[in-house]
């Protein structure tokens, strides 16, 4: 079966965020003064084959901790669903 | 004596280091291909600084999973000497062979500039010849340099000596104007528990020759040398 | 749609398209018309500064090469020559500043180490309008961006360059890239070919549909509409650029 995998990573909350930071101060002289704590992450998405849901997230679970993040200070959560739909 | 420095896709600065070794201490070096599964008889592994696989999705994360890593890997583990520099301290982050992680500048911005850090851990053997808080000029080109250790970690680092180098004024002192990229307690450098596995983000290889502006990267090359001239007279004995 | 639209399309005026069928003694194809659009692009001919470019030197004993291939040579003595040639990528970073300005520093990377030359440096030459309009600062951000990202990721220092901001460059920034290279002065390989049964190799980083008809595009005026041709500003990948540049060198230089 075709999996769709939607993985957000995004810096640990103990660790400092500096472009979160700009983007936060950007936002805020474009007027957006209600705006707080703004984290910047990445975003992957992929395709993957495999037999059912559990596989396939055991497999994107891998791929996270061993690639796409970097667990020292790095988060992640991702999103499965069928692909096609 | 031989030197190799591993050439990943995206390393530039595996020139400077084969010339440092080559040309200015004549000693024996070799380019070790990044497919290469085996490291061949070398004393001492440096990996480059450079932008492997572009930096892409983090500074290191690609290239460590290349398959001299894992002989470079079993090299550290029997003791033998690896130098990570810039792009390579963040490949050893990566592949778990250096504690911690190197991260984006706090200023967000490329900085390329001469900083000046301090020898606080003198008993390895990439520092062994330098004395203990000597201040060395280096340069430094980056824009993910920042280390950054979880706090049980940096209190682990702290216990065990592990900090090999700190950002600091041209006196010594640790100010925050002397980070250049808002590491960690100005951390530039660290080493792994035993001692042989050094990684530091600015670039003694760039710093071997009066016309480079500062020579005072030659001592670590010189520490590493002295060391195995050391070993190589044990063995003879 | 008849042949006289396509030309306008094409960025070629009714003058040129005229000039065109002159030359062949004929209409062109699409394909002959396609391609005379790019060479008589602005950027590939600079044909607007034809008249004041045609005012400075070009031959002298230390000239090895001059205008005509992808950058100039200049014996330095010693048996080495320095390659070195300045690009504009002005409309592209007008539009999408940072690939524009990347792109740039690419193409030119490029046009050194073809000719077998080490490229040891980037310089360039840029004009914008004041920095006090969020234009004008989303515009400078993105050009030193987008020179700083390509040129310190293949690895080759951006050591020099010249800044000017005056209003009249406020909705057309000037952006200029260098690059110097060295090599051996009996080592030049130049962009020609002789010969039948040659096998025609075509080596370069991905193109996606953002880079058709980039330079058709540098021809025509800015507008609110040029917004829409993003897509024909190509996006930069500097990793390749590297392996492309070592890759190119090794085929071409020998052991120096």
């Amino acid at each position: 079966m075709q999996w769709k995998a939607k993985v957000e990573v995004t810096l640990k909350k103990a660790v400092l965020d500096p472009q979160g930071a700009a983007v936060e101060k950007s936002l805020r002289a474009l007027g957006y003064d209600e705006v707080s704590e703004v984290r910047v992450g990445k975003y992957i998405e992929l395709n993957l084959e495999a037999n059912d849901r559990e596989e396939a997230a055991a497999r994107v679970e891998d791929m996270s901790r061993r690639l796409l993040s970097n667990p020292v200070i790095e988060d992640y959560s991702y999103v499965l669903q069928e692909a096609g739909l | 004596m031989k030197f190799g420095v591993i050439v990943f896709p995206g390393s530039n600065c595996d020139l400077d280091a084969y010339h440092l070794v080559r040309d200015v201490l004549k000693k024996e070096v070799e380019y070790i291909h990044y497919s290469e599964k085996s490291i061949g008889r070398q004393d001492v592994i440096i990996l480059p600084g450079g932008f492997t696989y572009g930096d892409y999705l983090r500074s290191g994360a690609i290239a460590r999973f290349s398959p001299v890593m894992n002989a470079i890997a079993e090299f550290a583990d029997k003791g033998g000497p690896v130098l990570g520099i810039c792009n390579g301290f963040q490949v050893l982050t990566e592949a778990g062979l250096l504690p911690g992680a190197l991260y984006r500048n706090h200023h967000l911005q490329f900085r390329c500039e001469q900083v000046f850090v301090r020898v606080d851990n003198n008993s390895l053997p990439f520092t062994l010849s330098a004395s203990l808080g000597k201040v060395l000029e280096m340069p430094v080109a980056h824009g993910d340099g920042s280390y950054y250790a979880p706090p049980e970690l940096l209190e682990e680092l702290k216990a065990n000596d592990q900090i090999v180098f700190r950002y600091t004024d041209q006196n010594g002192d640790v100010t925050p104007q002397a980070n250049p990229n808002g590491s960690l307690e100005n951390i530039a450098g660290v080493c792994n528990r035993v001692g042989n596995v050094v990684g530091l983000m600015p670039h003694p290889e760039r710093a071997g020759e009066k016309v480079l502006g500062s020579r005072h990267g030659l001592i670590i090359f010189k520490s590493i040398i002295s060391y195995l001239t050391g070993r190589e007279v044990v063995r003879n004995v | 749609m008849s042949d006289q639209d396509l030309h306008r399309t094409l960025g070629l005026t009714d003058h040129e398209y005229k000039l065109i069928t002159e030359q062949m003694g004929r209409e062109p194809n699409e394909v002959e018309l396609n391609m005379y659009s790019v060479m008589w692009s602005e950027h590939c001919s600079y044909k607007h500064s034809r008249s004041a470019l045609k005012l400075f030197p070009t031959t002298s004993p230390r000239v090895i090469q001059g205008p005509g291939e992808n950058a100039g040579v200049v014996d330095i003595g010693d048996g080495w020559a320095v390659v070195f040639k300045i690009e504009s990528h002005n409309h592209p970073s007008a539009i999408e500043p940072h690939q524009g300005a990347a792109t740039g520093v690419g193409g030119i990377l490029r046009d050194i180490y073809t000719m077998g030359a080490q490229p040891v440096a980037f310089l360039n030459s840029l004009r914008f309008g004041n920095l006090d309009t969020a234009r004008g600062r989303y515009l400078f951000d993105g050009v030193v961006g987008g020179i700083g990202g390509y040129g310190n990721c293949v690895g080759i220092p951006t050591v020099a360059g010249e800044i000017y901001f005056e209003p009249c460059y406020e909705g057309n920034p000037l952006v200029n890239a260098m690059c110097v290279g060295i090599m051996p002065a009996d080592q030049l390989v130049l962009g020609k070919a002789s010969g039948e049964g040659n096998l025609v190799v075509l080596v370069g980083a991905l193109t996606g549909r953002d880079g058709i008809h980039g330079v058709t595009f540098a021809s025509e005026e800015l507008s609110e509409e040029s917004e829409e041709k993003r897509p024909a500003v190509q996006v930069g990948d500097p990793f390749t650029g590297k392996l492309l540049m070592d890759a190119t060198l090794k085929q071409s230089a020998r052991s120096w």
